[in-house]
């Protein structure tokens, strides 16, 4: 980063000045002529200026620099731990345990202590006794049988036995053929990124260079000769090229960084929990068969160290005092050793240093894992440019400002439903929705309400699975619906729901009822011809039927571009022959597919969430919310949780007023599962209530305020009359 | 060493030398012979065994250890957040990640389970061996007195068959000198005879005791060994149904979605579902 800093040298933000060729051109003059005052003052002061030159992508990427590099150091690093524990801890501990039930059975088996040449000692005996006048009782036969004890002894090893091929079998397994596999891909991904960095520092090293050149051409204050003047548009023709490949670089790195980020997190995350699960999976295994094998020999299960100290000196007491008796007898020199307790302390040994090192070389290598930013780690929120940091080094208020890269979430705006599409004639409402990074001021704080919309916005968006899959693909032609789709929903007054959109607007402390004309939703006419002529003996198939059953030729068309377009992006060659190289590549990464494509991904993400975390902190803001909090707490007034809010005070309102009239009720002639904030879910055959409509003529579509009972409670939310039969019974 | 001991010491060394160049009978005990090499077999054992302990209890101790490390990896991926015992009163897992928690939880069992362990681990495994063991030092000395008794013996029992075997010539005159002679014999093979009675009841009353308690010492290893066995089985029952105790707690706070994906193997698609998207960036599509 630094290298690149030095390299631009006095030159000021390129990403910024190139836009406009001249204005960057005049300020470089300016900058020159600072830097030629500055050459008269120290060398100090003078690199603090070259220093000067600051981008913020310089600064945030730097921070994803370092932060997947030591990613790739973690993810190495975990591997050769696990790689560890398969090669030699979890083997040793059973071959450990294992020679030490052979020990014991050495000890006190059956057959225990017999020495190498015991047969052809009791021939010898056999034959001295054979001379004896007194008969002796043969050793062989004094050979005692410890029958329990033996198979004690026995089944432990074969308990061990089983147990070690079963646990390194399954460690192995783990290790060999899932995490090493997944971990080696992902590090490959990492680095792919930090080739993508170097690619872009390469860039920009280079287009500084030119850029240098030209304005120290444009900045001479002779005039220029022809030859320099052909020179410089050379160059500045060549700049250009250069910014926009540069360019094109910076876009896709700054796009595609906080999704890796975000993937790479639920990556890990998840492998934690597979680890996690594997180790409790694999203790269980050892934990079960140690009990197993207690229960059947009747050992005592205690739940107590305690405890077991205990049953251990009953039983060894005595025996103890026993052998010293005996020992004593036969030797009676060094009472010391005779006659104490068995001590109960923990003798250190220097030999255990010795081993650990010996067993794990890398046993006490550090860990590697060392994110910029050591308390929230590598995930945390947002990556943030430190302003002090910035501040330090450029001494320059201006940019003293944090910025950050954000993963945009699919915002509840953005779900266009295939109906309004239809109408807005909008072919493209997506590429908007990744923005570029995004960048929030100081001034803005991360709210709580942030982590809050992606919650609610993750549930939201859920449910629709499919409609999301056709929605969010701008290319797709208007979903034309054959007759077994379920009906287009009624266009909302914009992408917001109408009524959020005007509150939103005027942020009020208690919002009256809107008056009616606002409040009227469909802003636009129906959709002609399309209204719903659908048998009712067919249910609604799946809207992901929409696309592909279509006889549509442009939409085949479409999505056959679209596939081309999906799969080339790698090959960046084909399809379009397009002249020069680098426009074609252009093409190919324009925002748009580029969005597109993280679009894709990103909500075939989002889609598999089909629960919520628990959050504490939401929980709390529920109650906040309930205690009908100054609605100024909700400082973005564009995030989900204000909506609500809003939605459910203008539903409590419009049930007041409702409460003298009669009531109406409609039936549901489809499944509807609620796309937008206040939006009513039901299902088929369910009675409605409806509490408002927004159009007082019966329009074919428009949105009504509906309540439903369902399991005893009460559900209010805006009902699309095309979903609903409009002329059920009253009451 | 005394000067008597000394004298012994070096006296001891000759009929060592004339033992084994044949010069001095050994006497056979056969039965002893059977006892020793049974103890020597059982002090080998034991000693080994008693090894092996300890560098069993290293296992767990590097096993727990490697398992912090891959924690500790995991949870740095998330920052590090100190927490005081009041935080964890408050609020146990605001904001802690399932990784983070991890490591808290390996963190644990490296240090806690260990350290409970090691205290019985000793007292009931590692310490009763090793007395056991030092028992062998005191026995070996009493089995070095014996041996060094059996050669005094032997060393006269040879040298009184000697005197017996040679006695002087009788002379066809008996002169005084023949006289003083014949009774300087007599008087030597009666003084050895005398050494040789009193050795020879050293050397079997050291040997019958060993011979009586050998076999009674060996017996006891036993009952001796066996309580030691079944609190290592036990112990290592309550130390992995501890650890196990603390993974389940952890795991249970993983949501049951995930928990089910593991079951049915479906964690591991759902890695490589991430892996898919990873790819879907098209991260070298530019280059």
């Amino acid at each position: 980063m630094n290298i690149v800093n030095k390299g631009v040298s006095g030159i000021s933000s390129i990403s910024h000045t190139v836009k406009d060729g001249t204005i960057g051109i005049s300020h470089e003059i300016g900058n020159k002529f600072q830097d030629g005052l500055d050459k008269t003052n120290s060398v100090k002061d003078k690199m603090l200026f070259k220093k000067k030159a600051y981008d913020v992508d310089d600064d945030l990427i730097e921070i994803y620099e370092s932060d997947i590099s030591t990613s790739i150091a973690g993810l190495k690093y975990l591997l050769s731990q696990l790689n560890h524990m398969k090669k030699s801890y979890w083997p040793l501990l059973f071959k450990k345990n294992i020679k030490i039930a052979e020990r014991f059975i050495s000890i006190i088996g059956a057959s225990s202590l017999q020495f190498k040449d015991i047969n052809q000692y009791y021939q010898k005996f056999s034959q001295w006794q054979s001379e004896q006048e007194v008969p002796m009782v043969h050793p062989k036969e004094r050979q005692f049988l410890i029958g329990s004890v033996c198979s004690e002894l026995d089944n432990y090893l074969n308990t061990m036995k089983e147990l070690q091929d079963r646990v390194l079998g399954d460690w192995t397994y783990f290790v060999d053929d899932v995490v090493k596999l997944k971990i080696t891909q992902m590090n490959k991904f990492l680095k792919d990124i930090l080739k993508v960095l170097k690619l872009r520092k390469r860039k920009k090293n280079a287009h500084d260079k030119l850029y240098k050149k030209v304005s120290k051409l444009s900045s001479k204050t002779s005039p220029l000769t022809d030859k320099e003047h052909i020179e410089l548009n050379d160059k500045e023709h060549k700049l250009k090229e250069l910014n926009i490949n540069y360019n094109k670089v910076n876009d896709k790195v700054k796009k595609i960084l906080p999704h890796a980020l975000s993937f790479l997190e639920e990556f890990i995350d998840s492998i934690t929990k597979l680890i996690i699960c594997k180790q409790h999976d694999i203790y269980k295994t050892i934990q079960a068969s140690f009990k197993y094998y207690s229960i059947f020999h009747g050992l005592s299960t205690e739940k107590d160290y305690e405890l077991i100290n205990e049953s251990w000196k009953m039983a060894i007491e005595p025996i103890r005092k026993q052998i010293e008796t005996s020992v004593k007898i036969i030797y009676d020199k060094k009472p010391e050793l005779v006659d104490t307790e068995i001590s109960t302390e923990v003798v250190a040994d220097s030999k255990i240093g010795k081993m650990v090192h010996k067993v794990g070389h890398t046993f006490d290598k550090k860990n590697p894992v060392k994110p910029r930013d050591s308390k929230d780690g590598i995930f945390n929120e947002h990556q943030v440019a430190d302003p002090l940091v910035s501040f330090e080094r450029y001494k320059d208020l201006e940019l003293n400002v944090p910025r950050q890269y954000k993963p945009v979430m699919i915002g509840i705006d953005d779900v266009v439903v295939p109906g309004s599409q239809l109408n807005s004639g909008v072919p493209s409402v997506i590429p908007s929705v990744i923005t570029s990074p995004v960048k929030t001021s100081p001034t803005s704080p991360v709210s709580p309400e942030e982590n809050k919309e992606t919650l609610v916005e993750s549930e939201v968006i859920s449910s629709p699975v499919s409609i999301g899959a056709v929605a969010y693909d701008p290319t797709s032609p208007p979903a034309t619906p054959l007759t077994v789709s379920p009906p287009p929903l009624p266009p909302r007054g914009s992408n917001l729901a109408p009524p959020v959109s005007r509150l939103v607007t005027t942020p009020t402390l208690a919002p009256p009822l809107p008056p009616r004309s606002n409040m009227a939703l469909p802003t636009s006419t129906p959709r002609s011809g399309s209204t719903p002529v659908f048998s009712p003996i067919f249910s609604p198939p799946p809207p992901y039927f929409n696309g592909s059953t279509t006889d549509n030729l442009s939409d085949s068309d479409d999505d056959s571009e679209d596939a081309s377009e999906m799969t080339s992006i790698s090959s960046a060659t084909s399809t379009h022959s397009v002249s020069s190289l680098s426009s074609t590549m252009y093409d190919k990464f324009s925002n748009e597919t580029l969005d597109r494509n993280l679009t894709k991904i990103y909500n075939s993400a989002k889609n598999n969430i089909t629960k919520s975390p628990v959050d504490i902190s939401t929980q709390e803001y529920n109650i906040s919310l309930a205690d009908h909090l100054n609605p100024i707490l909700f400082e973005d007034t564009t995030s989900l949780s204000y909506k609500i809010w809003k939605f459910n005070e203008f539903f409590n309102e419009v049930e007041k007023k409702n409460g003298k009239k009669e009531k109406i009720y409609v039936t549901a002639k489809h499944d509807f599962k609620g796309e937008n904030v206040g939006d009513l879910s039901f299902k088929k055959n369910d009675k409605i209530q409806i509490l408002f409509d927004f159009v007082d003529s019966h329009e074919e579509s428009s949105w009504l305020v509906g309540v439903r009972n369902s399991e005893g409670l009460k559900r209010v939310g805006l009902v699309p009359s095309t979903y609903v039969e409009r002329d059920a019974r009253k009451d | 060493m005394s000067w008597n001991g000394l004298k012994k010491a070096m006296n001891r060394a000759g009929a060592q030398v004339l033992m084994k160049t044949g010069k001095i009978e050994q006497s056979v005990d056969l039965e002893y012979e059977f006892e020793v090499r049974r103890f020597k077999m059982m002090e080998d054992k034991s000693n080994k065994l008693q090894k092996e302990l300890k560098q069993y209890l290293n296992t767990l101790r590097v096993i727990s250890g490697a398992q912090e490390n891959v924690s500790e990896v995991l949870g740095a991926y998330f920052g590090k957040k100190e927490y005081t015992g009041e935080e964890e009163n408050l609020g146990k897992n605001k904001n802690i990640s399932i990784a983070q928690e991890y490591h808290q939880v390996m963190k644990r069992i490296n240090s806690e389970c260990i350290e409970q362990l090691e205290q019985p681990y000793f007292q009931t495994v590692i310490n009763p061996i090793a007395r056991f063991n030092s028992y062998f030092i005191e026995i070996n000395e009493a089995i070095k007195k014996r041996n060094h008794k059996q050669l005094d013996y032997d060393a006269l029992r040879t040298k009184v068959r000697k005197l017996e075997e040679n006695p002087p010539e009788s002379p066809a005159v008996v002169t005084t000198a023949s006289i003083e002679e014949h009774r300087a014999y007599v008087k030597k093979l009666a003084d050895n005879q005398q050494q040789l009675e009193t050795a020879e009841q050293v050397y079997e009353n050291i040997n019958s005791l060993l011979k009586e308690e050998l076999p009674r010492l060996i017996n006891l290893r036993i009952p001796f060994f066996d309580p030691s066995f079944e609190s290592f089985v036990k112990l290592q029952l309550l130390f992995f149904s501890e650890n196990f105790k603390h993974l389940n707690e952890l795991q249970e706070k993983i949501d049951a979605r995930t928990r089910q994906d593991y079951v049915e193997g479906k964690l591991e698609t759902r890695i490589d579902d991430v892996l898919v998207k990873m790819k879907e960036l098209n991260i070298t599509g530019m280059t």
